[in-house]
């Protein structure tokens, strides 16, 4: 093809340790290692996964779950005072005035907008407001997969085993149920709006296996799955003429007078600085992840507006978290070359045969385990027995044997159907069809977040709903428990946005507008002086600071406002 | 290039570059042109890459942009060329053959523009103007030879008076004609050769109103209108074309005589006994004309 | 990320024709952010997948225009840069259930496609390096499935469009033209179609009703010795 500009390509050192991959490969392609004992995986986690480590995390000392061990980004961004102060924002003029406010712009908004719409609001009567643009979400980004159990081999029943394994039992089974039911009626969905699956001639879905699943059952487009999802549904939301708001995100709530209804929300153009004020019967929270607050230092995959806000701005209405301290780290991040380090490397690649194997080019743990079994072991693998391969940044990493998928499944494979994985690595001079890729534990998922229930409605401390506020997708918890199978998570956001959807219709019928306040934010600054927390933080993040120390330590803001 | 001499019984290949109405709205031109092709050894093997010829119109812009995509298509051409080991490039569709032929010609006239085409196509290798593109009838009479097809014929086509329209895009301009503009003979001769009666009418080469159908339908009808009563005064059943668009004008309904218009390589299908190819309604066409013409 | 101590290689790069010195290896995303740039436009990802951040630039003297995402390519000395931070073009509106999977469907939407002169420059500037004028040329003979093949890897960057000499919208004809694949030009699942409709009837109710209520050492149970597939 075209002349690639940055050629990088492979160290002396790193092709030392190739050549020795390439010698075990022959052996190892008939070669099986065995999975790991309940009480291996215990102590694995223990002693190597960065969530078990006790210096990462301490207990929120306010709020709905005070007491609760979250990681200290999570405290840093939940121990904060707001952007605004209450007394300086009119309230009184309202600039959107809509039925159901959506806050998120992701897959789980798109589905909530659509379901909603199908259920029975007109399209003017719903907003959909975006930090960026419409689409820019963690979704695009998810590449392997989506599971659902529609072979005739497989069961709503086994994927309930499944997710429930995973999670090591700490999910909540009603939603789990709901999760693992309504996934092939997702599918059945994406197949009639014309998402383009890999299916063989006779229209029967490829699937194929991930990590801790007992049934092949993974729905994929290439390896553009989450990619795909997310324009059709972007496409649909736009023919359906459902307004989107972009670049404003949300910068607060507004509750009534005694906090007990989310009533709306205050707006923020990122461009003019203008606050806009929206108010919405629903508010409906679709907001994301926290890759981006890089815990524990670690670098992610995902995408520049994940700052956890949602997750900020319900706790101060009141809502109750949890398991914030279970963060996924996927297990194959890209580890070299230095620009492309943390990238999601799909579950996919392992799916399809490549194993993993350590710098002496043996494996030491069965590829599909899931995620935090395999993240741990990589980590145990290059700084407990010190196996793994060492860049020039000094970054560590152990090999993924890409080549073994051609040799399984036939040349050209990988050009097929992991284009986006092959483009990723050709860009630098790498050839992942000959060339093994190194990898790494990269920050990836928030496997716990809002507290909610079956329909999909956000709880407070004391598990009672918070009238008018809904939540859907990576932002809430309790659907993956401690740990998150793939493909379960472009599976959620459509379940879950589709239930905040019908939901939030349902309860709009007999809703009327409600009054404007922000007396929850006034009480939460309360809370945090009494608290002691001194008013150096200020959440929501909306972004991530990557600006230069240099140019940041001589940066100053001229412009009044 | 050396031209391959073809021993019957070897299959001999050469280029084919289809064109865009013969991949939607003319397919059964394609199909039945195959099928003739295969009967006589010839192997019509589409270009790997190719892009639309950019139609008459760009012929008459100055702009060498307008251009660009005959000559990216000469260049795909001669990248196959090493391939086949022939540089001939065979085209069913008349206005296609008058694009690209007339597109290597203004090349070779004109080096300066060829050589800022050439430029400007950064990614592809340069147009060394050394394509011969050619008609498919031409590929019948000069390669092939009327006589093999003469051998070829299990059902002779009695019973059919053909009038074979030629139309313009073949025979104009004067540089490109494959026949003599004045007096066409080759479809003509075709068609004997093939059992039918050929009979030659004024409007043999008056054109079909072209792309006029588009603006002013009327055009267009008028002109279907007298070709065909014309054809049908002058003895003939049915009516040959070589061209996708002056089928489609040809076949506009009018007020006039009926007259079936089909294209001469269906009636190829039917003389060589290879007619599964062709659909149950020119089939039925067809046949219930010579069996009348035989009648009679 | 960088080794501290270590004295880094700088290069000069031009930011919308602004020199500044960044040290060698980062991407252009993260060079910018260095010179003190914060993103609003011209980001997304941060990984190649959503078309936020695809940057055209000229390196030195060369008069090439070369196309890249920001967040994928790294800095070269003399890079002189641009991000374009939207393409306009709206989307047309449909009701993909009222449409057929044919050329005259595209032709009705994007009437425009026909201009096509084949010039090439979209294809040039795909900062995927996908066949883009091939498939606008497979749409005007009506070959859908092939244009839904060649577009597939398509980030709807815009860039092919902002170039066009014939004004063709490349990435909203795509969208459609995927969309009218997958729903009408690949066999439906029936596996999948039964299984939603013994959902819908109410198959698994009563069994996930009494599995949701085990508890977890039941689940335990069930979960370590369930029989994987392989």
């Amino acid at each position: 093809m075209y002349e690639l500009a940055q050629k990088v390509g492979y160290t002396e050192e790193m092709r030392k340790s190739i050549e020795k991959v390439e010698e075990t490969r022959d052996r190892r392609l008939k070669e099986v290692f065995e999975r790991i004992s309940p009480e291996e995986k215990e102590k694995l986690l223990k002693e190597w996964h960065p969530d078990y480590r006790p210096e990462g995390k301490r207990p929120l000392k306010i709020g709905p779950s005070k007491g609760l061990m979250v990681p200290h980004e999570v405290a840093d961004l939940i121990e904060a005072y707001p952007l605004i102060d209450p007394d300086q924002i009119d309230l009184s003029k309202i600039d959107y005035d809509v039925d159901i406010l959506i806050i998120g712009g992701g897959g789980a908004g798109a589905a909530a907008a659509l379901w909603a719409h199908y259920n029975g609001v007109p399209a003017d009567r719903i907003l959909i407001v975006t930090k960026l643009r419409f689409g820019d979400a963690n979704t695009k980004m998810a590449q392997g997969g989506i599971q659902a159990a529609d072979r005739p081999n497989d069961s709503p029943l086994l994927h309930f085993i499944d997710v429930m394994g995973g999670g090591h039992y700490a999910n909540k089974p009603e939603l789990v149920k709901l999760l693992v039911k309504e996934a092939p009626l997702i599918i059945k969905w994406h197949e009639e709006l014309g998402v383009i699956y890999d299916k063989d001639e006779e229209g029967n879905m490829i699937e194929l296996s991930g990590g801790g699943t007992c049934r092949r059952r993974l729905h994929a487009a290439k390896d553009y799955t989450g990619l795909e999802i997310m324009r059709v549904l972007m496409d649909e939301v736009l023919n359906k003429g459902i307004p989107v708001l972009e670049f404003s995100p949300v910068i607060e709530l507004l509750t009534d007078e005694d906090g007990r209804r989310v009533t709306g929300a205050i707006l923020w153009n990122l461009e003019t600085k203008e606050y806009h004020i929206a108010r919405g019967k629903a508010v409906i929270l679709a907001t994301g992840g926290y890759g981006r607050l890089h815990i524990q230092g670690f670098p992610t995959t995902n995408h520049y507006g994940a700052t956890m806000d949602g997750v900020v701005l319900a706790y101060r209405v009141g809502a109750k978290v949890r398991d914030l301290d279970a963060t996924q780290y996927h297990p194959t991040g890209a580890a070299y070359p230095e620009q492309i380090v943390g990238l999601l490397v799909t579950e996919k690649v392992r799916g399809l045969g490549a194993q993993l194997v350590n710098a002496e080019g043996k494996q030491f743990i069965y590829p599909l385990e899931p995620r935090d079994v395999v993240a741990a072991a990589i980590i145990r693998e290059c700084y407990g027995r010190n196996k793994g391969v060492i860049t020039p940044t000094g970054m560590r990493g152990v090999w993924l044997d890409s080549p073994m998928i051609e040799l399984i499944h036939g040349e050209g494979t990988i050009k097929r159907y992991l284009s986006a994985i092959y483009r990723m690595f050709a860009r630098f001079g790498i050839d992942p069809t000959k060339e093994p890729i190194l990898v790494f534990p990269t920050l990836h998922y928030q496997n716990g977040g809002i507290e909610i229930n079956v329909n999909a409605q956000v709880l407070d401390g004391n598990n009672k709903p918070i009238e008018g506020l809904f939540a859907a997708g990576e932002v809430s918890g309790g659907v993956h428990g401690k740990n998150r199978l793939m493909g379960n998570s472009l599976l959620e956001i459509n379940v879950f946005g589709k239930r905040a959807g019908i939901s939030a219709a349902k309860y709009i019928r007999n809703a009327t507008p409600g009054k404007l306040t922000l007396n929850h934010v006034k009480r939460y600054i309360k809370m945090l002086k009494e608290a002691k927390i001194p008013p150096k933080r200020r959440a929501p993040m909306i972004l991530p600071e990557y600006r230069g120390e240099k140019v940041l330590s001589r940066a100053i803001s001229l412009f009044t406002p | 290039m050396p031209h391959l001499e073809s021993s019957w019984g070897e299959r001999m290949k050469l280029m084919y570059f289809p064109g865009c109405t013969l991949k939607t709205t003319a397919k059964n031109y394609e199909d039945s042109a195959l099928a003739v092709s295969k009967k006589l050894g010839l192997e019509l093997i589409e270009l790997d890459r190719w892009n639309c010829c950019g139609v008459v119109f760009n012929l008459a812009m100055d702009s060498v942009m307008h251009h660009i995509g005959a000559v990216r298509d000469l260049i795909r051409a001669q990248e196959m060329s090493s391939k086949v080991n022939d540089n001939r490039l065979v085209t069913l569709c008349s206005m296609c053959y008058n694009v690209l032929k007339r597109t290597h010609q203004l090349m070779l006239n004109d080096p300066e523009k060829l050589r800022t085409a050439n430029e400007f196509m950064d990614r592809e290798i340069d147009y060394e103007g050394n394509i011969e593109v050619l008609h498919f009838l031409q590929v019948l009479r000069d390669v092939v030879g009327f006589d093999k097809i003469e051998e070829m014929v299990v059902k002779p086509l009695k019973g059919l008076k053909v009038a074979s329209y030629y139309g313009c895009m073949i025979l104009r301009p004067k540089e490109i004609q494959i026949d003599d503009y004045r007096n066409p003979m080759v479809l003509n001769e075709l068609m004997e050769k093939l059992g039918a009666e050929s009979s030659k009418f004024p409007y043999e080469t008056k054109c079909c109103s072209a792309y006029d159908v588009v603006y002013d339908r009327n055009i267009a009808v008028e002109r279907a209108l007298e070709i065909r009563k014309a054809a049908v005064r002058w003895g003939a059943n049915i009516i040959v074309t070589t061209c996708p668009l002056c089928h489609y004008n040809l076949n506009l309904p009018t007020r006039g005589p009926e007259i079936p218009v089909v294209y001469f390589t269906e009636l190829m299908c039917v003389a060589f006994g290879v007619d599964d190819v062709l659909s149950p309604e020119v089939r039925k066409v067809i046949y219930s004309l010579m069996e009348e013409g035989e009648n009679e | 990320m960088s080794n501290e101590g270590q004295k880094m290689r700088m290069v000069k790069i031009y930011i919308m024709g602004k020199m500044y010195e960044v040290p060698e290896g980062l991407t252009i995303m993260k060079a910018m952010e260095y010179a003190g740039y914060k993103f609003i436009r011209g980001v997304g990802c941060r990984g190649g997948f959503c078309g936020a951040c695809t940057t055209v630039y000229r390196i030195g003297n060369d008069y090439k225009l070369y196309t890249g995402l920001a967040c994928q390519t790294t800095v070269q000395d003399g890079m002189y840069l641009v991000q374009i931070p939207f393409v306009p073009a709206e989307k047309p509106v449909y009701d993909l259930e009222k449409l057929k999977p044919t050329a005259s469907t595209i032709l009705m939407l994007f009437p425009e496609i026909t201009r096509c002169v084949a010039c090439n420059t979209c294809t040039k500037s795909c900062p995927q390096e996908l066949e883009v004028m091939d498939a606008i040329q497979a749409l005007i003979r009506g070959d859908i499935a092939k244009a839904a093949e060649l577009s597939f890897d398509c980030i709807a960057c815009g860039i092919c469009s902002i170039r066009c000499p014939a004004e063709i919208v490349h990435y909203h004809v795509f969208q459609l033209v995927r969309r009218l694949y997958g729903k009408y030009m690949t066999k439906k699942s029936r596996h999948l179609e039964e299984r939603v409709k013994e959902i819908l009837e109410g198959k698994y109710d009563e069994e996930l009703e009494k599995l949701a209520q085990l508890g977890v050492e039941e689940w335990k149970k069930l979960y370590e010795s369930r029989e994987i597939e392989e």
